[in-house]
């Protein structure tokens, strides 16, 4: 019994893959994310609030329901059936930090919840500073040469 | 190097106790002795949560057998330094070893007290194991409510404790024989498909089990393995198929726990999912009278969480045990 052939046993038995469906789901998740979004600026600017403090607002807006809607233990449904579609937008982001931080929650509020928050979303926001920093830089050369981004 | 048989001599397996939380009593609650409603049992952490269903497991073999003082216990559970099994010890009064071969742990243990009852060390020994979905969760994969995609191929954690009484005193289920296995390696990394790499491990120790004792699979009855998954038994059955033999006398434990119920992918997995399952049929065969011999084969895969951030490969461990029921005994 070699490992070629193992792997190839495996592979004859995996459950089957429906990627079409999963790629519908996601998009459609990902398009009802924008939807929604869409419909929350329209709706703040309606109510008389600058457009560029909307968009921020609609983010807080996502960031919160997702908050809630795991802290009620409701989104990992959403997130098994939506896959990508919810966890790259700004939700899946809120999630996993929600997450982390319910799970340290023995741990009591310092060494649990404040330190674990961090504990799967720490990447995100590391390479978002790093990689700023690192365009930044870019522009700033380029503007050298007379282009301006 | 061939793996090492043991024969036991006069070495019986007198009463089980099994405790689960509600979803896992689904298929099997008329076997099951208790069922809590939810994974936290009424504590504050899942870890807590664990300790009491193995505590609840324990009461309950106590007052079955009426044998409150057991000369020694083995044991143990998934979670790191054994931690659940040695808060329950700190509880009991007799001597205790923590057993680690992850999902495999309760065969283990129960080969531990087989070997010490077998050699009159002790007149009788009690082996228990516990897992929990929150608890192993936590250890090995994302928090609970991670909204991040499973594969089809993800096995949930069962949750329960079982535990059981080994002893010297006849019984309808005689322990005969174990095979201890060695550690397997088949080049696999991920953690998210353990049915697969454990059916391999299973079939290298079902298989020295047939070399050692001269057998094959027909003169079994049952082989009973412990959480392969729906997907991993497919393979065991493919990997034999591969050699030449037909298994049609094997069960997977993981994969009758949740019914196949899509919603836990392919089945269930961890310490308890053998013991729940695996007891529950013991209990069934003498019931129904038609199954004598039966190999009943743990499976585990011994990572860790930083193992697998490292990408390393997975070692893998199966123990199987030979039981033989006496039919002229329970009658």
């Amino acid at each position: 019994m070699n490992k070629i052939v193992f792997s190839k046993i495996v592979k004859d038995n995996k459950p089957k893959k429906y990627y079409f469906k999963e790629y519908l789901l996601a998009f459609l998740g990902g398009g009802l994310i924008g939807l929604i979004s869409q419909g929350l600026i329209d709706l703040y600017v309606y109510l008389g609030i600058n457009e560029d403090i909307a968009i921020v607002l609609t983010s807080l807006t996502l960031v919160s329901v997702t908050a809630l809607l795991t802290v009620l233990s409701l989104y990992k449904y959403l997130g098994q059936l939506f896959g990508a579609g919810l966890f790259v937008p700004i939700s899946g982001f809120s999630n996993s930090m929600c997450s982390s931080s319910i799970e340290g929650k023995t741990e009591g509020y310092i060494a649990g919840v404040g330190s674990r928050i961090f504990s799967l979303a720490g990447s995100v926001i590391s390479y978002g500073v790093f990689f700023s920093v690192f365009v930044v830089i870019i522009r700033y050369l380029l503007s050298f040469f007379g282009v301006s981004l | 190097m061939k793996n090492i048989l043991i024969t036991f001599n006069e070495v019986y397996l007198n009463e089980t106790s099994i405790v689960t939380s509600k979803k896992e009593s689904k298929y099997l609650d008329k076997y099951i002795d208790y069922i809590y409603k939810d994974e936290l049992a009424n504590e504050d952490s899942y870890e807590q949560a664990e300790a009491q269903f193995l505590k609840t497991s324990l009461l309950i073999l106590y007052k079955k057998t009426g044998n409150y003082h057991p000369e020694i216990y083995f044991g143990g559970d998934l979670t790191s330094q054994l931690f659940v099994s040695h808060q329950v010890g700190m509880q009991l009064d007799s001597s205790f070893v923590g057993v680690y071969s992850a999902c495999a742990t309760l065969i283990l243990s129960m080969i531990l007290s087989s070997i010490f009852v077998s050699n009159k060390i002790v007149n009788n020994s009690i082996s228990f194991t516990s897992s929990n979905y929150g608890s192993a969760e936590r250890q090995f994969r994302y928090p609970l409510d991670y909204g991040g995609q499973k594969k089809d191929t993800t096995t949930i954690t069962s949750t329960g404790a079982v535990s059981c009484l080994i002893s010297n005193k006849k019984s309808e289920i005689r322990i005969t024989k174990a095979t201890i296995g060695k550690i397997e390696d088949i080049s696999w990394s991920d953690a998210l498909d353990m049915g697969s790499p454990m059916a391999y491990a299973a079939y290298r120790t079902i298989k020295s089990h047939f070399e050692n004792t001269k057998t094959t699979n027909r003169d079994y009855d049952l082989i009973l393995t412990g959480d392969l998954s729906s997907l991993g038994s497919k393979v065991l059955i493919d990997l034999f198929k591969y050699e030449g033999i037909e298994l049609y006398n094997h069960l997977d434990c993981g994969k009758i726990l949740f019914g196949e119920d899509k919603r836990y992918f392919c089945g269930g997995s961890g310490c308890a999912c053998i013991g729940i399952v695996g007891f529950s049929y013991l209990k069934k065969m003498i019931e129904e009278g038609n199954y004598k011999k039966v190999l009943l084969v743990g499976t585990g895969s011994l990572h860790s969480k930083i193992s697998v951030d490292q990408k390393e490969d997975i070692p893998l461990v199966s123990h199987c045990i030979e039981l033989e029921v006496l039919y002229d005994l329970s009658k």
